[in-house]
């Protein structure tokens, strides 16, 4: 019924099990599955929230989720990262009881949707990307008609439209009907809705398309809020890696049905490099008002330094040293009178973890 | 407070007690243009024919049957909305959750299916009490008149209600048929086609029961009225079943609800057909009771060929929802999905059937003029027991017979065929079976090839098809016919046989003690301030 015993199509794939030792190929010795071991952040509990395992859909022979497993734990934010056709939306709709697994199975607050829909549909908010809105319907009329379809009745139902009105700032708006609403309050009344019901684990499918800068930014901060707040467990996809990159705690990357990697930006990218046998170094780069020849000269003798350029009166240069390399480098240098203005860390974004480690891989 | 304001509040406390999807309709449904059009359209029409019949009338309005044509008019302009409109609405209601993108979210909140159609129906009877409060004024100032029947009227807007119910819940199983919208539109222009081809012949009913009183006080009227309503509510209630099925998750049990639909319909059925003999005794009784018994065998065998070839696999989530008492668990297999269990159903079905067919038609060969023989109520039932059967007996018994060996047939090398593979469906098991049939019903037909009198000389022959053995049996009364009705009643005995391991690995697996129920939820410690308190 399954494959999930098939090898990876990527060598340097970053393939998540918990129980499985990470290989320098990026592959386990058996060839199934390569982990990087995500820290759990120190103030989710042990439960997770969300937990995927083993998670196959096949629509007869394209395997459109091929074996993915990851956890999300309460006041995580997820980024799950992919190019079009990965198998995103395919695994949200699983998650979100929408569809069933081929194989495997996922686990929202301890019940698995296929067994128990029901009771993870009362823990579980989804709003997918593009949810349709009813006609002649205003916005409190539409959010009373999902507090009514999750079971709350008279004062708790309009309670439950009220916080969420207040929550989304939509309260002065309640009246208008909602076909009439811009996208971006639209996407708001999207996320009251998928909050009707205080769910405690959130599935966010590209909410911050087709926003403007101020509505992406506003969304942010509602999501950044829902985790550090209210402790929610907040997955979300987004093509928007810069904004992913700045409200997740960590990102699971997926390409062809696979996970590829999945832990912290910084941990993408660091077992990146190292599956790519390289060092984890990082580029760094210091502007000089003169004398940028010699600052070139002194650098190639300095330790954990490689790769010295020049440019006008830029230096780079690739560093594998730690943090406290980098002060005593910094602190030489100044100390050589160099007239320094600017000292640059190149930071690694989720967009160049993206980058680095997906492969355009369209199934 | 002012009177709308505590209506109003009226309104919403009773809305709490309403279901859900009802309350969302009926506000989207009056606001909507379409149901503002065909309101405001059954009222100008319904205006401009009694004006019109008040100027061609005049004062001759007070004599002679105006009434009664004036109340036909009007029925034709409700016709019009409650036999089209109300359950096209009903299919579009469902459609349009697809087509606009709000059936995802709608499916994962905590509303079942069963409350979304129920819901989806409610609204359809909403729009009908509607479309029935506009047309009523026009009714009441045409009981003044002459000719006007009171108790034709009650009947025929009784039984349009009836009609168009069961019209709604079928637009609304019919919207949820297909989910490709070049397949929705074929259907929705089919159920159009249909509802408008249905119409006329309406309204050729509703004229001649007003052109000849309907005979209330006969009881063989009521006996019909009855069966009608009871059928038009059973399969009301089958359709319902079948619409929810389509709607229910996956892993989720969506045969139980039908085969016990179904089954209710049999039942039902001889509970009738035991009230009539009981009431009514009629001469034909015989032939009613055979008629209906095979009516019911070719709808079993309809039913059959979807019950007998579904997936066995049963759920985690199902055996869950058992009962904790092994011997109503097992009483409920045939019930259960999955083939061998269908398999099972259908036998059950078979028995009941065969057995309450004989028992009536022995009852009522008992019973005579005046008083009830045992004796001879005995004897026709010993030979029953004993296969000294009688011709209806006959054929009823090799109808189920065959139905019993093709489903039978057909159940058992799905099973074998998705052991050796599980791309094999229970669609591909399906159209299987139709071929064995279809190839079991024509292959008697190569022997004319040799013979053209074969069938007469040898009626074995036929014996793999279920149309020309019986045709022969019923035409040719001879030793050698009722042989080959023997035979086949035989081989279905074989057919159950080979089936019986299957049969009893399916109750067993419900027999076994069902997967404890999951813990409830425990919510992990949040952070003090809720979304209650919290702003941007």
């Amino acid at each position: 019924m399954t494959d999930s015993q098939s090898s990876p199509t990527n060598s340097d794939s970053i393939f998540l099990d918990d129980d499985v030792v990470f290989s320098s190929d990026g592959n386990n010795s058996d060839g199934t599955a390569v982990s990087t071991t995500f820290e759990e952040p120190q103030t989710a509990s042990e439960r997770p929230l969300l937990e995927i395992r083993r998670l196959h859909r096949h629509f007869g022979k394209l395997k459109a989720v091929n074996d993915i497993s990851f956890k999300l734990h309460a006041g995580q934010v997820m980024g799950f990262i992919g190019p079009n056709g990965a198998g995103k939306t395919t695994a949200m709709r699983i998650i979100a009881t929408l569809d069933v697994p081929t194989a495997g199975d996922v686990f929202v607050g301890g019940y698995s949707v296929v067994d128990d829909p029901d009771k993870v549909r009362h823990i579980l908010g989804f709003m997918p990307d593009g949810f349709g809105r009813y006609a002649n319907v205003n916005v409190t009329e539409y959010l009373d008609f999902f507090a009514r379809a999750y079971g709350f009745t008279g004062q708790e139902r309009r309670d439950a439209v009220e916080r969420v009105l207040v929550f989304t700032e939509l309260r002065k708006i309640a009246d208008k009907p909602i076909t009439s609403l811009s996208k971006g309050m639209s996407q708001r009344l999207g996320l009251g809705r998928t909050l009707i019901h205080d769910p405690d684990v959130l599935i966010l499918d590209e909410p911050a398309a087709g926003l403007d800068p101020r509505a992406r930014v506003e969304l942010r901060e509602l999501i950044h809020l829902l985790a550090t707040q209210m402790n929610k467990a907040v997955l979300i996809s987004s093509h928007i890696l810069t904004e992913l990159g700045e409200i997740c705690d960590s990102a699971a990357i997926i390409e062809a049905g696979r996970i590829l990697a999945h832990g912290s930006i910084k941990e993408l990218q660091t077992a990146q490099r190292a599956a790519r046998g390289q060092a984890t170094t990082v580029t760094l780069k210091m502007r000089v008002i003169d004398k940028a020849d010699d600052m070139e000269r002194w650098l190639l003798q300095q330790p954990f330094v490689e790769m010295v350029t020049v440019s006008a009166y830029t230096v780079s240069f690739e560093f594998s040293g730690d943090e406290a390399a980098q002060h005593q480098i910094l602190k030489g240098a100044i100390e050589q009178e160099f007239s320094i203005v600017e000292f640059l860390g190149h930071v690694e974004t989720l967009e160049d973890a993206f980058m680095n480690i997906t492969k355009g891989i369209v199934q | 407070m002012s009177t709308i304001d505590a209506t109003t509040r009226y309104f919403g406390i009773a809305s709490d007690y309403c279901n859900a999807i009802l309350v969302k309709e009926t506000r989207q449904a009056l606001k909507s243009r379409q149901f503002l059009a065909t309101y405001m359209l059954l009222l100008v029409a319904s205006w401009t024919i009694s004006v019109f019949v008040l100027l061609q009338f005049g004062e001759a309005i007070e004599f002679g049957a105006v009434g009664r044509w004036l109340f036909l008019s009007f029925f034709y302009v409700l016709g019009v909305a409650i036999f089209v409109v109300v359950p096209t609405f009903a299919f579009r209601s469902l459609i349009a959750e697809r087509e606009d993108n709000t059936w995802d979210v709608l499916s994962i909140s905590t509303l079942s299916p069963r409350q979304i159609v129920i819901g989806k129906m409610l609204n359809s009877v909403v729009q009908l009490f509607l479309y029935y409060s506009a047309i009523a004024p026009f009714i009441a100032f045409t009981s003044l008149l002459e000719g006007f029947d009171f108790a034709q009227t009650i009947f025929m807007m009784t039984m349009a209600l009836v009609i168009s119910m069961s019209l709604s819940m079928y637009g609304l199983f019919l919207s949820v048929l297909a989910k490709h919208r070049f397949l929705q539109t074929l259907i929705f222009i089919g159920l159009l086609g249909s509802l408008l081809f249905w119409l006329f012949p309406a309204y050729g009913i509703a004229a001649e029961i007003l052109r000849s009183p309907l005979p209330f006080d006969e009881p063989g009227f009521w006996w019909g009225v009855s069966s009608f309503v009871l059928a038009a509510a059973s399969f009301f209630f089958l359709f319902m079943q079948l619409t929810i099925a389509r709607l229910t998750f996956e892993s989720d049990n969506r045969s139980t609800g039908i085969r016990g639909t179904i089954f209710g319909q049999l039942i039902a059925l001889f509970l009738i057909l035991a009230a009539l003999f009981y009431f009514e005794r009629p001469g034909f009784f015989d032939e009613i009771v055979f008629s209906m018994a095979i009516a019911a065998t070719f709808y079993f065998t309809f039913v059959g060929l979807f019950t007998t070839t579904e997936s066995e696999f049963l759920s985690r989530r199902i055996r869950r929802q058992q009962s904790r008492h092994t011997l109503l668990r097992i009483l409920k297999a045939p019930f259960m999905p999955g083939g061998a269990r269908g398999y099972l159903y259908l036998l059950l079905s078979f028995f009941v059937c065969w057995w309450a067919t004989n028992l009536l038609i022995t009852l009522d060969q008992a019973w005579t003029l005046s008083s009830f023989s045992s004796s001879e109520f005995l004897l026709k039932f010993s030979k029953l027991l004993t296969f000294q059967w009688e011709e209806e007996t006959r054929v009823l018994s090799m109808m189920m017979g065959y139905a019993v060996i093709y489903l039978g047939i057909g159940s058992l090398l799905g099973r074998l065929a998705q052991k050796v593979s599980s791309e094999i469906r229970p669609a591909h098991v399906r159209v299987l079976t139709l071929f064995i049939i279809l190839g079991g019903t024509v292959f008697p037909m190569l022997f004319l090839l040799i013979d053209l009198d074969i069938f007469r000389d040898n009626p074995i022959v036929t014996i793999t098809s279920p149309i020309i053995a019986t045709i022969m049996v019923v035409e040719l009364a001879s030793s050698s016919t009722i042989f080959l009705s023997y035979i086949v009643v035989w081989i279905s005995f074989l057919v159950v046989a080979l089936n019986v391991p299957a049969m009893v690995h399916a109750v067993k697996v419900l027999a076994a003690k069902p997967p404890a129920p999951a813990k409830p939820y425990q919510r992990q410690e949040a952070n003090p301030d809720s979304i209650a308190t919290t702003t941007t």
